[in-house]
């Protein structure tokens, strides 16, 4: 069963890493993307991926176009702006030292 | 997302929706596609109303994006009241108007910078003395003057420039339409001071002065003459000149209101020599840095050196030199715009006429906020909803200022229109007075300003006191006191008693100026104008009186015409000379005014004779030394004396004494001045050693079967047909005369329509009040009457507080009246602002219109069927 709990603190983190290798994802496509590489643990709920996308495009992280989907309708497809990038950096940095910091708390207790 | 996306989707609002919904049913249709189940996909997504606001709110400007919303909602609103919406709009449109074309005509002549370089550092040197009957101020100073301030060491630059002064073309160019062109004579440094360039050619260089006849031409005659080529010939003037060069585009002289186009050097003006002919206007630039005080204590100190010996001849009395001197001084007037007589005459007029206009503005804004606090009143459960479901005070207040805001920006644009008609409309009827103002009113930049200024003034204005009552609507949100009433039908008496106020005011301004106009109208000048033409006549060369005296006798054959005089210039045409007299015994002297007229003239012109018979032989073979005088120089001199042969001296500037006999006595005529008395006047044969050789005059033609503009063609043939002779112009008696009225007879226009203005405003408020009072109290009315209280008794309670709101706005107004008519004294004739008829009419009129604009509301209110209205309750 996917978790969405299991998300807290990382969504910005896992969005901004998708868009970084399949750039031009649309919202279903994102979601799918994630939960397809964290091999069903996560899964990403409309409610909280629209509104991140929101806040992210409206930070200047991302960047959004409309393009045509193979049946035809419409979709906005994101991709990550320059600011996007240096933020991806920073995120990894921050969930690096804090999963280092975790793995620490573990072995030493 | 910068900030240019986020306005184009501001602007865009319903394309974004258009695209947020297309994202949400996209990913709808591919999670079914997919096998999800659609509402469990729905439930993931919340609510469709939130989805949209917030994805919207993630793509605009939100601060933009609700302000359109509000305004939107506002236009919706006024739209919905389209009655009260078009009242509002009319109000406020004829009162913008009115500002607008008060802003443009003020603008044109008064504040619109010379097109020259550093327009602020121009000024204007204006002289003044302080005698009986002669002016306070005047601008113009003798060429000889000019030249003996302009060779003073001085940190300026000084130039002069005649007043510009329509000259018939001697040979006029092809394809011109017009007869005249206006000819200015101007100081060498004058293009060098203003810092002009030419356009075509060259101006004048200092090789051109004292006199080549040469000239420089503005750029618009240079178009209407084809554009002629540089060294052509025109035949403007005495002589023909040679055109040298064209000003820039803009260039029409330094006087606004009589504009220049062509541009003479000074010594070709007529008697530029004599310093006893105050013809030019001087200038100045100031150099930077240089103190305009000392320089004005230099200039004066010259000015007056040259006056005191200008005035030590022996035609003047040494009393009135010592006065005169003593008197005199010299001020340094800013010209950043120019100066000119236009300005003089009118300047005062047209800060009456923006006093008016901003009153009226006042009135009308009073009135919208009037109507739109009675709507805010009725708003205020709706009021009182928005604020508790969180909008803000200051988004409630933003509601109200755009309604307001879309009022003034319909009511300006409507403005816009009527100034467009209102401002030429009033320069025609200045035109139709005998007084011609050729303004520029083009629409620029400080205009287009002025108007949006007045479209933020009058937004604020008018949702003043209505943006209260909604601020406190918020803070009361919900509740129902009964103080919320109160407190809102005290700002509408407060709006009352504005209303009343301002409209007494302006009724008691409009009282004064059309009294002042009705009197100077009805002023007895001594003399019927009615039927009499003036035709100018100007001859090629000097010509003798006999030839003169035919001239006369020739325009007498015209068929239609009864009588024929000659003159220096119609009566109150404005010009006139005085001379030093001596008569009596014993021995008196006086400042007399002399005319040079021809035996019929009296009979003419409907001037009784009280004496004598004139000059008793004509023209030709008149007298030189039988003069008539009028009723008041043989009161002065001759008390009870007989008259007739007494003797009377003029006494010329060298002191020359020439004598006169007099010849006859006839009635007294207002002869420069309508405002002013008859002067003391001596009447001298226009032939003999007074009056030889002339190139000007008047014939007065009075036609036998009541004179009319027919009159004129055969009188000009007639005059032409000699040859020697060519009219210059041809007026009747009587426009003549309108002259003088011409800046009472608009402001008296501009009364009456201001004063009719302020009162329809001020009866549509008072019936937008009553009706609002009426309507707010419909139910306890009805519930009294239905108990039997008496109407008169339930309508005193009912406007106790409007009444004396309204009475209160009278007296305040009747007692401001007086202040405003005292800075009109200048502007008056023969009125005061203490007459109690002043104080009157006002109140009357005020009272009048309150009582039409209650009336049907009253009627209404006391016809109410208690039972009906209750039912309908």
């Amino acid at each position: 069963m996917p978790r969405t709990d299991a998300l807290i603190g990382s969504l910005d983190l896992l969005v901004l890493k998708t868009l970084a290798s399949r750039p031009g994802l649309h919202g279903y496509a994102l979601m799918t993307a994630i939960q397809v590489a964290s091999e069903d643990a996560l899964r990403v709920e409309e409610g909280s991926l629209y509104p991140a996308l929101r806040r992210m495009e409206e930070a200047g992280w991302l960047s959004a176009k409309w393009v045509q989907k193979d049946n035809g309708r419409r979709a906005r497809a994101y991709r990550l702006t320059r600011a996007g990038k240096k933020q991806l950096a920073a995120e990894e940095e921050r969930w690096l030292s804090l999963a280092e910091a975790v793995r620490q708390v573990l072995r030493s207790v | 997302m910068g900030w240019i996306t986020r306005l184009q989707r501001t602007l865009r609002s319903r394309r974004l929706e258009r695209d947020l919904d297309e994202e949400l049913s996209s990913h709808l249709e591919e999670a079914c596609e997919r096998g999800r189940d659609p509402e469990e996909v729905q439930r993931a997504f919340g609510s469709a109303l939130r989805w949209r606001e917030e994805g919207r709110d993630a793509h605009v400007l939100v601060w933009l994006d609700t302000l359109l919303l509000d305004a939107k909602l506002g236009l919706r609103r006024l739209l919905a009241a389209r009655g009260v919406t078009t009242v509002m709009v009319v109000s406020l449109a004829l009162a913008t108007g009115s500002c607008l074309a008060a802003y443009q005509l003020a603008d044109a002549l008064l504040l619109r910078p010379l097109p020259v370089d550093r327009p602020g550092q121009l000024r204007a040197v204006a002289f003044g003395a302080s005698l009986p009957e002669w002016p306070t101020r005047w601008t113009r100073l003798s060429y000889p003057g000019y030249l003996r301030l302009e060779r003073l060491d001085t940190p300026a630059t000084l130039f002069a420039t005649t007043v510009p002064h329509a000259h018939p073309w001697t040979v006029r160019p092809p394809g011109t339409p017009r007869e005249t062109v206006e000819i200015q004579y101007v100081s060498s440094s004058f293009f060098g001071a203003l810092g002009l360039a030419p356009s075509v050619g060259r101006l004048f260089a200092e090789d051109d002065f004292p006199d080549a006849p040469r000239a420089v031409i503005t750029q618009a005659l240079w178009r209407q003459l084809g554009a002629p080529q540089i060294g052509t010939l025109l035949h403007a003037g005495a002589e023909p000149v040679e055109l040298v060069g064209v000003t820039g585009p803009a260039f029409r002289g330094v006087a606004p209101g009589d504009p220049s186009e062509i541009f003479l050097p000074a010594g070709r003006a007529p008697g530029v020599e004599l310093a006893g002919r105050n013809s030019f206007q001087t200038f100045l630039r100031l150099d930077p840095g240089a103190s305009s005080d000392v320089l004005q204590a230099q200039l004066f100190d010259t000015w007056r050196r040259f006056e005191a010996e200008r005035w030590n001849v022996p035609g003047i009395a040494p009393d009135l030199r010592r006065a005169y001197l003593a008197s005199a001084h010299l001020r340094l007037e800013h010209a950043r715009a120019g100066a000119s007589a236009a300005q003089d005459d009118y300047g005062r007029a047209l800060a009456v006429l923006s006093g008016l206009a901003a009153v009226v503005l006042l009135i009308a804004c009073v009135n919208v906020a009037h109507l739109m606090t009675s709507q805010a009143l009725t708003r205020q459960r709706e009021l009182s909803l928005r604020a508790a479901l969180g909008a803000g005070r200051l988004r409630l207040l933003r509601m109200m200022l755009l309604e307001s805001a879309w009022l003034s920006l319909a009511a300006v644009l409507c403005g816009s229109l009527l100034a467009r008609w209102l401002a030429p409309a009033l320069l025609g009827q200045l035109a139709s007075s005998g007084r011609f103002l050729d303004l520029d009113l083009a629409v620029n930049a400080r205009v287009l300003l002025f108007a949006a200024g007045l479209a933020i003034v009058v937004s604020v204005l008018c949702a003043l006191v209505p943006a209260g009552q909604v601020r406190w609507a918020g803070a009361a949100a919900g509740s129902r006191s009964e103080s919320r009433t109160l407190r809102g039908t005290r700002a509408l008496d407060g709006l009352l008693f504005g209303q009343v106020f301002f409209c007494t005011t302006v009724l008691f301004v409009a009282g004064l100026l059309i009294t002042s106009f009705g009197r100077l109208t009805a002023t007895e000048t001594g003399f019927d104008a009615e039927g009499v033409l003036a035709v100018q006549v100007r001859a090629e060369d000097e010509q003798p009186p006999a030839l003169w005296s035919a001239l006369v006798e020739h325009t007498r054959t015209v068929p239609g015409v009864e009588r024929v005089a000659m003159t220096d210039w119609p009566l109150l045409s404005g010009s006139g000379t005085t001379h030093r007299v001596e008569a009596g015994a014993p021995r008196r002297e006086a400042m007399v005014e002399f005319l040079c007229v021809s035996s019929e003239w009296p009979e003419v012109l409907g001037i009784p004779r009280l004496e004598g018979s004139g000059f008793a032989k004509g023209i030709a073979e008149g007298s030189a030394s039988a003069v008539l005088i009028n009723r008041s120089f043989a009161r002065h001199f001759f008390a009870d004396q007989p008259t007739l042969g007494q003797a009377l001296w003029h006494i010329d500037l060298d002191g020359r004494r020439i004598e006169y006999a007099v010849s006859g006595v006839v009635g007294d005529v207002r002869q420069n001045d309508l405002r002013a008395p008859p002067p003391l006047a001596v009447y001298v044969p226009c032939a003999g050693e007074a009056d030889e050789r002339r190139r000007h005059a008047f014939l007065l033609v009075r036609g036998s079967e009541g004179t009319g503009p027919w009159l004129a063609e055969p009188l000009r043939s007639a005059v032409e047909e000699t040859g020697m002779f060519r009219v210059r112009g041809i007026e009747t008696q009587k426009q003549v005369v309108q002259r003088q009225t011409a800046v009472e007879r608009l402001l008296a226009l501009l009364a009456t329509y201001f004063g009719t203005a302020s009162l329809l405003l001020f009866a549509l408020g008072l019936y937008g009040v009553l009706h609002f009072l009426f309507a707010r109290r419909r139910r306890e009315l009805s519930l009294r009457i239905a108990l039997g209280g008496r109407g008169v008794r339930l309508l005193r309670d009912v406007l106790a507080r409007t009444g004396l709101a309204a009475t209160l706005g009278c007296l305040a107004g009747t007692a401001l009246g007086p202040l405003a008519g005292r800075g009109l004294e200048a502007l008056l004739f023969d009125v005061s602002s203490r007459d109690p008829a002043s104080f009157a009419t006002p109140i009357a009129l005020v009272a009048l219109a309150g009582a039409v604009a209650a009336g049907p509301v009253l009627r209404r209110a006391l016809s109410t069927d208690p039972a009906e209205s209750l039912r309908t309750e």
